[in-house]
């Protein structure tokens, strides 16, 4: 299988709480501008970008998701199939901090990936532009040393600051994923795949019969 | 002529913010220039062409032949008859122009008589006459919008300016507690309020009237806020401060509440807002159903793509179109939502569809996402409406209220099934 050969598309996710600036990061990074004026999020928006991987040209699709809390059960839709998941809060709002946890746990419910525990995940401080300053980076990388070391970026999407360099890992890690899983998908004969389409049954609560 | 482009230069030196410095060189360049023209030629300051005058050669230079003579004059000419015959077509396209205009505004003024004098008195019966309902589908005149939707919505839940009275000042003080409440259903409610007040500057931010110290600002926040008292069970929910808004614009704050908890008490729109999937579910394979009845090769094209209804209805449905058109065409769409009922958002979305359908064939899963949830500014109401009126949401004699009464029920038979093998 020449699966290098092929074109690739990376589904890339941001999640985070309303407000961090989602959707001003994505813009900033595909289009290189910034608003003031931006609406609420309802359901999904999608961009695409090509970018250079280690030579390859690939394609990241980025869906930008509403952030209230409550759509969170509208996730199976948009999680499903994603090769990185982003992470996004605002280093002046203590609460945006807090409720990661909980997006990371909500999406790796959802999304239900082969192996949740090495799935990438990417975390951006954003806002760094704005005082004062509620969660030291020190905090925040405390907090992805315990998510089995997610890599940690501080960006100001209104200054396009650090926001290049954190998509090229954020595809780093996407593209890593999917190769990843295109190796399982190889090494194990079909008959074994279908079986685990099942949920694992580590899951507990399956059906009692 | 003059006073244009020293306007435009004001704004180009205001827009391109260099450094003072040379800001400064623009004025004086500009001051020179425009003295240097007031002294040697005033004619350059008439805007026209049809005003430009030839001259004899001065006297002091040798004087042409006579074959350049009439060249000049024959060129003179043709330069002048090119520009009346332009300035003759600028004015008859002007005038076409003011005269649609004109048309226009008579039709409304016409429409809005009709309303006012036969419509809104004798409600109950007119509503339903055939050239009440031909005029609303032409788009309501802004003099009577307000009400009609009123009527058109009602207030089955009976509700009154004094309990939005109540529920507001119960938000006022919940607001002002400085006492942080414990019980869970309240925490619930607290984040329901901070994330109101996140989207009120996000609500139509173009027209800068909920923003931060525009004059609607407050209103929408306590608008929201009562209705988050009224409905705690509910709360707030992203896409809310778009219906409210909508309605703040076209009447007065309290009927704007009456009119907002009776809407969002409808089944399509409490099944959103409560994210009753299952529900939703249905309603999305009902679409489904009429969307392959409809545009059977657009649909096939979506299916083979992964471009799943959910992915772009769900903002369709939760603002009424009000975030994805502009304002006016979103108006229309309003106006006849609130005359045919819920389907109305299905038959929008259809019509959407249906006018750019050429475009969405040719799309991949991600760019025809794209296009569905970030619409041409420039789409004109006039074929849209036009596209809206080839699709239907029946099919045969089933309407689509019964399309979708068949998903629920089946879905309520698979969980009994479901829980049969269980069990």
């Amino acid at each position: 299988m020449s699966s290098s050969r092929k074109k690739v598309l990376l589904k890339v996710i941001i999640l985070g709480e309303s407000s961090v600036g989602k959707t001003s990061l994505m813009n900033q990074y595909v289009n290189r501008k910034f608003s003031n004026q931006y609406k609420a999020t309802i359901g999904a928006d999608f961009l695409t970008k090509e970018v250079t991987v280690d030579d390859r040209t690939v394609t990241m699709q980025i869906w930008d998701t509403a952030g209230q809390e409550r759509f969170q059960s509208l996730g199976v839709a948009f999680y499903r199939g994603a090769d990185c998941c982003v992470l996004v809060f605002d280093v002046t709002a203590p609460n945006t901090f807090k409720s990661l946890d909980s997006w990371r746990d909500e999406f790796l419910i959802q999304a239900s990936p082969r192996e949740p525990e090495n799935f990438p995940f990417v975390l951006l401080g954003n806002k760094v532009d704005l005082e004062p300053r509620a969660i030291s980076s020190k905090r925040a990388q405390q907090w992805c040393q315990s998510k089995n070391n997610i890599p940690y970026f501080e960006t100001s999407a209104k200054e396009g600051l650090n926001v290049e360099q954190a998509f090229l890992a954020i595809a780093k890690n996407a593209l890593a994923q999917q190769n990843s899983t295109f190796d399982l998908y190889n090494e194990f004969p079909d008959q074994i795949k279908l079986t685990n389409t099942q949920k694992p049954s580590s899951n507990g609560d399956s059906c009692a019969c | 002529m003059e006073s244009g482009s020293r306007l435009r230069n004001v704004f180009s030196w205001k827009t391109g913010a260099h450094e003072f410095s040379a800001s400064s060189k623009v004025w004086k360049i500009f001051s020179k220039y425009s003295n240097a023209n007031v002294s040697t030629s005033p004619v350059h300051v008439v805007a026209s062409s049809s005003a430009l005058i030839q001259h004899e050669r001065p006297s002091n230079l040798p004087a042409k032949t006579l074959e350049e003579e009439q060249k000049h004059r024959d060129e003179y000419k043709a330069i002048l008859a090119a520009a009346k015959k332009k300035e003759a077509q600028n004015n008859i396209a002007w005038q076409k122009q003011q005269k649609l205009q004109l048309q226009l505004e008579e039709q409304q003024a016409a429409a809005a008589k009709h309303f006012t004098q036969h419509v809104l008195p004798n409600w109950e019966v007119m509503r339903t006459n055939k050239k009440t309902q031909e005029l609303w589908w032409q788009g309501l005149p802004s003099s009577v919008r307000g009400t009609v939707w009123r009527l058109a919505i009602g207030n089955e839940l009976n509700l009154t300016p004094q309990l939005y009275e109540i529920c507001l000042c119960r938000a006022q003080n919940r607001l002002n507690s400085p006492e942080p409440s414990y019980c869970d259903s309240d925490i619930d409610q607290e984040s329901s309020m901070d994330v109101i007040q996140l989207d009120i500057s996000r609500t139509f931010p173009h027209l800068c009237i909920f923003q931060e110290g525009g004059p609607y600002s407050d209103t929408l926040h306590a608008l929201l806020a009562a209705y988050v008292c009224y409905r705690p069970d509910v709360g707030y929910v992203q896409g809310m401060s778009y219906i409210a808004a909508i309605l703040i614009l076209n009447m007065e704050q309290f009927e704007a509440f009456i009119c907002f908890a009776n809407l969002l008490n409808q089944p399509l729109h409490l099944s959103a807002f409560t994210l009753n999937q299952t529900q939703m579910q249905a309603y999305y394979s009902a679409y489904n159903q009429v969307f392959s009845y409809n545009l059977p090769k657009l649909y096939s094209h979506f299916e083979r793509s992964g471009l799943t209804p959910d992915l772009y209805l769900l903002d369709w449905i939760y603002t009424v179109f009000a975030k994805a058109m502009p304002l006016d065409i979103a108006c229309r769409v309003w106006d006849i939502f609130l005359r045919d009922g819920y389907e109305f958002i299905f038959r929008t979305g259809l019509g959407i569809l249906h006018l750019n359908q050429d475009i969405l064939m040719d799309m991949d899963f991600l760019h025809g996402a794209q296009f569905l949830t970030h619409l041409p500014d420039d789409m004109s109401s006039d074929q849209l409406f036009k596209s809206i009126q080839l699709v239907t949401t029946t099919i045969g004699k089933q309407t689509f209220s019964q399309i979708v009464d068949k998903y629920i029920f089946n879905s309520s038979e698979h969980v009994i099934k479901v829980q049969k093998v269980c069990f």
